[in-house]
């Protein structure tokens, strides 16, 4: 029997995550798993390709990740009150790098994430970043098109 | 409300969809969910762009293709899902990702559970076209399981 202990969710903290939210729920209930929320704040090199000073830049990062962590605390304070075992991490790097890194070093059992996120394009196309994730997964990917779930 | 209760399984009668099948059965079992094993036989335009043998000796082929995978997925209900009561299964003519996704609107499929790697050589170091697909158009949420890096719920090399 294929156990499922551990779901990983990346978020955006856009509608299409808490769309994705009541599958997250499912599954964790359904298979008595934990979970664990990510977000990836993009590093320094993805905003300009060129170097910032790094003073100001240390600054910066430090900013972004204190947002991204409140903003956190808030998700799961208002969408996961309801859920016990809930925990999250929040990583500054590439996407799909840090999201795959996360899930094999903490032996994940089941990434469940939405196939759009926040760029424009993606509303349409496939996201890059599900796509990323699906295609260099060690553990199975639970893909949600969030413009498609039924309510 | 979210409900797993029909659940697609698309199996291509290779190596690497028999190694999901503990998936299958685990997510099939945990949500109380019915399972439908379904197998896509390539129209006569996939193999060479233009009509092939004449109408009439492809049409035959094409029979016998149906058959024969309906008799391989019966067997698999069988054998390899004889613990499910009722497990259904198909066999349609067209294009894998089309027919899939048709089927699975038709059908109200809550859940397709597919191998990211089917059965062409370069796909072992790419995703699947077929996998791919399937997760783009897909209206119902897509589990994708890589079976060389995923078996029986030992993922990853660390493991």
């Amino acid at each position: 029997m294929v156990e499922v202990k551990k779901i990983l969710f990346p978020i955006d903290f856009t509608e299409s995550a808490k769309k994705v939210l009541p599958y997250v729920k499912y599954f964790a209930k359904s298979f008595g798993a934990s979970v664990t929320l990510i977000h990836v704040v993009r590093g320094p090199e993805e905003f300009t390709g060129f170097e910032f000073g790094s003073a100001w830049w240390s600054n910066f990062e430090k900013e972004v990740m204190d947002g991204a962590r409140t903003a956190m605390e808030h998700f799961i304070a208002d969408e996961l009150s309801d859920f016990k075992g809930v925990d999250y991490m929040v990583l500054m790097g590439d996407m799909v790098d840090e999201i795959n890194k996360f899930a094999e070093q903490k032996k994940i059992d089941l990434i469940i994430m939405g196939t759009h996120g926040r760029k424009g394009l993606e509303k349409v196309m496939f996201g890059s970043v599900a796509e990323g994730v699906v295609k260099r997964a060690s553990c199975p990917v639970l893909t949600v098109n969030p413009y498609k779930v039924r309510s | 409300m979210v409900e797993v209760k029909k659940i697609l399984f698309p199996v291509d009668f290779t190596e690497n969809s028999k190694k999901i099948f503990p998936y299958v059965k685990s997510f099939a079992k945990t949500f109380g969910a019915r399972i439908t094993l379904i197998n896509i036989v390539k129209h006569m335009e996939d193999f060479a762009g233009f009509e092939l043998m004449g109408a009439e000796r492809w049409a035959l082929f094409e029979k016998d293709s149906k058959e024969k995978a309906l008799g391989t997925l019966k067997n698999i209900a069988a054998d390899d899902f004889s613990e499910f009561k009722d497990v259904d299964y198909a066999v349609i003519v067209g294009d894998i990702v089309d027919e899939i996704i048709d089927y699975a609107e038709q059908k109200k499929i809550d859940l397709i559970i597919i191998s990211t790697h089917g059965r062409k050589g370069l796909e072992k170091v790419m995703l699947g076209s077929v996998a791919e697909g399937v997760v783009k158009r897909a209206s119902c949420p897509v589990l994708t399981i890589n079976p060389y890096k995923c078996v029986f719920g030992v993922c990853a090399l660390d493991r």
